[in-house]
């Protein structure tokens, strides 16, 4: 690998207390993002996704909080990082992009005011060098400058959405966490914005973590792809490794259910059962319920993380070998 | 409705909501106690002078006497009385007369609605005291007569609430077309609207009397509410402010202690019902 | 901005049936309600002529229609009658004498009980289900349970009689004399350069508009409250904050304003209950605005000036909603088009 990482997650631990009982979201997940690197971190839903993107900029709701782990950013680890030094790299160095655009802008004032806001909060600029900035990185995005004093009920969703990625990129930081950008737009502008993506990949060099449901699409744009399952990852490796051979039982399930055109096998196949409860997970590994390969050692003890060409991978599958 | 065994279970789930209810509930209780064996408690005439005026709290006198030398506590016992009449008979006119115009506007619905509710709405913007005082104005001073006012103000309450019910009930039916087509308005008001309304009721009506009992406060202590001499906590509290600056006190803190006390109990009691009754909507 | 202006346009119109709906309201109040008001105004001594005359010159001689035709009429010119009693002066003049006084007034006490909602609002919202939250739930019920002549009785008695720190009846120190401009004695003093005709205004201000703030701000909490925690757990606030802008300016700026709009829509309702409130608060603290009018005048059964205070006061009520919902149109952009 000749990239260098630029975010290294260590074990990371994220829960919700809800009384008495503990909803073990993220679980000891391990992974790192490199410079330039788009990652994508796909699950079914429910399996913590969210919560790992969250818990890396730090803005879990209540309950939640983080119990263990890394996250190092640049080699700092945000996790003990006091509020005021986290609020200075939020936006700056990190920025986040999330699923419902409809309700992620203040709808009480001007889009281009919020752009210069978030601008201003991060750059020691005027407000007419801030303005300049916003226009251009809403031209950037395909947004009409002329747009700057609407305010966000007058866009379409797609729109608002780029307007949430100038704000994402507007403070160049190092790092992005889309979570679910798309999900609330339709095809065609979710390709545009994944198009987007890219270009702002290979332009500005961000890095991108990519939280998505679809493995498909991750397959399409992410350099590397996390499989996360109830609260673990399961695999993670490069896109191109883990299309051409699935290791994990579930990876390969996840793929078999995406359909197939080239081979116009349309038949829709899925994973037998349900995701589990995360209040409760099952003993060993938490797929072993609904895995076709599963072996006695895998309901009584968590098979470990094992590194195997550069791919990371959670199954005792491997760990024989 | 509420068997025991729920409550029970409530009461450890909400603990706050319960404790709410408890306290509001006693306060209530006390007053109504107290105005029902005003002549056994209370322990001199409220009318007569029995003592030298303004003498300050004592073994002999627990609240003092008045300008007139008349016992304070016994006509703070007297005066639940008359607050505790005048409210609840105008909160039940206003339900009665309300509940029957709403029922009126939301069955036949059209030009009746229409003027009826703007109507109601018009008096609900209009300062509810001042309405009181216009009303209390023209009538003249009297124990009726205050009731009168004060249940004009109330009655958009008990309209509107009915009025929407009415109209909710309407569209259910309109989708459940076979009970529309046999059901009869009795049917529809005793098997639809009541249970709906039923769970609120309480929490509107106690409500609705911590209101009444400030205004009917505020109604005599501007001197338009019950006539002298009947003892009355606004008229008296009133009466005592002559000589407060002269630093007798008691003569209004007591009576004025316990219009607070009452609006206060009134309200815990709505709003402990209300977060029991109906757990999904919050303050 | 055209669509504004449509809106404003209809808010209008809707205004007008309910101040005639109000009118109307006044008009039987003041009339079907028992007691022959001549007869309650001049006594029973009164020789038939007298009775005669006032009955012409209240226009109770003709049939109802024509005098409500007559009072519409009057009040659309501007034109509420002529009192009763001491010098006979119109009454729209009586009521602009002591209008300022309850505008001062009510200024003031919206003032405190906004600023005091607002403050125990979010900081209940800022910590929903804790002991503040809670403590603060309860200062909202009894709050509003205050009845404002004790409350303001306790503060007299404290301030004013043991501490004697605040005046406790009127509007001015008799020595202090600054010219009557608005009427409004903090703004005239302003205006005419008098620091302590200011200072004086002030401290008479001081003890009414705590009594008034304190006891309306209770609804406050409760509603900037509720809009608040609702509005926290909102999207673009993990949004704002996820693109670093800081807390304070989140929860302060962002939050706020928008929690602020649905405390604005109920204000029109909320200022009933100053009007109502500020009866009160005058007649305990003898302050010279039109509540005290009011109640002063029921006394001496001034007839049209009872009836020309009520219809101002519907007035007040009807334009003060208008401007509210004008002023949320104006703020609100989602209204707008
Ligand atoms: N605020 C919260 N309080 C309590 N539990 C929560 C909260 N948010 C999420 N959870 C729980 O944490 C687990 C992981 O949720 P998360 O939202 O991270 O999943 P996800 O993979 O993003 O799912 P989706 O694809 O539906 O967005 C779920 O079991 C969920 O119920
Ligand atoms: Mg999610």
């Amino acid at each position: 690998m000749v990239t260098t990482s630029l975010l290294s997650i260590r074990d990371l631990r994220a829960y919700y207390m809800l009384g008495d009982t503990v909803v073990k979201a993220v679980d000891g997940v391990s992974f790192d993002v490199g410079e330039g690197e788009i990652a994508a971190i796909v699950g079914e839903s429910g399996s913590g996704k969210s919560t790992l993107g969250l818990a890396i900029i730090k803005l879990l709701p209540y309950p939640g909080r983080i119990t263990g782990g890394k996250v190092l950013f640049r080699g700092v680890d945000l996790v003990d990082l006091p509020e005021e030094e986290m609020a200075k790299i939020r936006g700056r160095e990190i920025s986040a992009v999330f699923q419902d655009p409809l309700t992620s802008l203040d709808p009480l004032i001007r889009v281009g005011d919020q752009i210069v806001e978030t601008i201003m909060s991060h750059f020691d600029l005027s407000k007419d060098e801030a303005r300049k900035q916003a226009e251009k990185y809403m031209k950037l995005v395909g947004i009409p400058p002329q747009r700057f004093y609407d305010y966000p009920h007058q866009f379409s969703g797609g729109m608002r959405q780029r307007i949430m990625i100038a704000m994402a990129i507007a403070t160049r930081p190092k790092l992005i966490i889309a979570d679910e950008p798309t999900t609330a737009l339709d095809v065609i502008v979710q390709a545009q914005i994944m198009e987007l993506f890219k270009k702002l990949k290979e332009e500005l060099g961000l890095s991108i973590i990519l939280i998505t449901h679809d493995i498909a699409l991750a397959m399409e744009v992410a350099d590397k792809i996390g499989v996360m399952y109830a609260g673990h990852l399961m695999e993670y490796g490069s896109s191109i490794d883990i299309y051409e051979k699935p290791v994990h039982p579930y990876t390969r399930g996840l793929l078999e259910a995406v359909p197939n055109i080239e081979t116009s096998d349309m038949k829709l196949r899925y994973i037998k059962g349900n995701p589990p409860d995360l209040a409760s997970p099952p003993s060993g590994c938490r797929f072993h319920p609904r895995c076709p390969y599963r072996m006695d050692i895998c309901s009584s003890k968590e098979p470990p993380t094992v590194l195997l060409n550069g791919r990371i991978v959670k199954c005792f599958l491997v760990g024989e070998e | 409705m509420i068997s025991l065994e729920n409550l029970y279970k409530l009461a450890r789930r909400r603990k706050l909501d319960f404790l709410l209810t408890v306290v509001g509930g006693t306060i209530v209780f006390i007053v109504i106690v107290m105005a029902i064996l005003a002549p056994y408690i209370s322990p001199y005439d409220p009318y007569r002078s029995v003592n030298k005026a303004l003498l300050p709290p004592s073994d002999q006198h627990f609240m003092g006497t008045d300008n007139l030398g008349r016992d304070v506590f016994s006509r703070v016992i007297y005066g639940s009385r008359t607050v505790m009449f005048v409210t609840l008979v105008s909160t039940i006119l206003s339900m009665s007369i309300g509940t029957l115009l709403g029922l009126i506007s939301g069955f036949y619905g059209r030009i009746v609605d229409r003027i009826l509710s703007i109507i109601m709405d018009s008096i609900y913007a209009f300062p509810g005291l001042i309405l009181a005082i216009a009303v209390a104005a023209m009538l003249g001073p009297g124990v009726i007569n205050t009731v009168v006012s004060i249940s004009v103000v109330y009655i958009p309450t008990y309209f509107r609430m009915i009025r929407g019910q009415v109209l909710s009930v309407k569209n259910q039916l309109y989708v459940e077309a076979a009970v529309a087509l046999g059901a009869r308005s009795h049917t529809i008001l005793f098997k639809y609207i009541l249970p709906n309304v039923l769970p609120i009721l309480p929490v509107v009506f106690s409500m609705n009397i911590a209101d009444a009992v400030l205004t009917e406060a505020g109604l005599s202590f501007l001197g338009l509410g019950v006539p002298a001499p009947i003892p009355d906590w606004g008229f008296d509290l009133k009466n005592g402010q002559r000589n407060l600056l002269a630093g007798y006190w008691w003569i209004s803190l007591f009576p004025g202690v316990f219009i607070v006390l009452l609006a206060i109990g009134f309200s815990l009691l709505s709003e402990g019902l209300n977060e029991l009754l109906n757990p999904s909507r919050r303050w | 901005m055209a669509s504004l202006k449509a809106y404003i346009i209809t808010r209008i119109l809707l205004t007008i049936p309910m101040i005639f709906i109000l009118l109307t309201l006044v008009f039987f109040i003041m009339r079907i309600l028992p007691g022959d008001p001549v007869l309650a105004i001049v006594g029973m001594k009164a020789s038939p002529e007298q009775i005669e005359r006032l009955r012409r010159e209240l226009g109770l001689d003709k049939s109802w229609l024509e005098q409500y035709i007559d009072y519409v009429a009057m009040i659309f010119r501007g034109d509420l009658g002529r009192s009763m009693i001491w010098g006979r002066r119109p009454v729209v003049r009586e009521i602009w004498d002591r209008f300022p006084a309850t505008l001062e007034l009510t200024i003031f006490g919206f003032t405190v009980s906004v600023l005091i909602g607002l403050l125990t609002g979010v900081l209940a919202a800022l910590k929903p289900e804790t002991k503040v939250d809670v403590s603060l739930r309860l200062y909202g019920i009894v709050a509003y349970a205050l009845f404002i002549p004790l409350l303001g009785m306790l503060f007299q008695l404290v301030f004013g009689v043991y501490l004697r720190v605040f005046p406790v009846a009127g509007r001015k120190s008799p020595l202090v004399d600054v010219p009557v401009i608005t009427g409004l004695y903090t703004l005239d003093s302003i205006l005419s350069g008098s620091i302590v005709g200011f200072f004086d205004a002030l401290w008479h201000l001081f003890l009414p508009s705590l009594t008034l703030g304190i006891v309306l701000s209770g609804v406050y909490t409760r509603l900037v409250r509720t809009s608040m925690v609702e509005v926290l757990r909102e999207d673009f606030i993990r949004a704002l904050l996820a693109r670093g802008i800081p807390r304070d300016r989140v929860v302060f700026v962002h939050a706020l304003k928008n929690a602020f709009i649905p405390v604005l829509t109920m204000m029109g309702l909320q200022f009933a209950l100053l009007l109502a409130g500020a009866v009160l608060t005058e007649t305990t603290f003898s302050w010279p605005g039109i509540g005290t009018f009011l109640v002063e005048r029921i006394e001496y059964r001034d007839y049209t000036t009872v009836q020309g205070t009520i219809v101002f006061y519907a007035l007040l009520v009807s334009f003060v909603s208008l401007a509210v919902d004008i002023i949320y149109a104006i703020i609100d952009p989602r209204i707008r088009y």
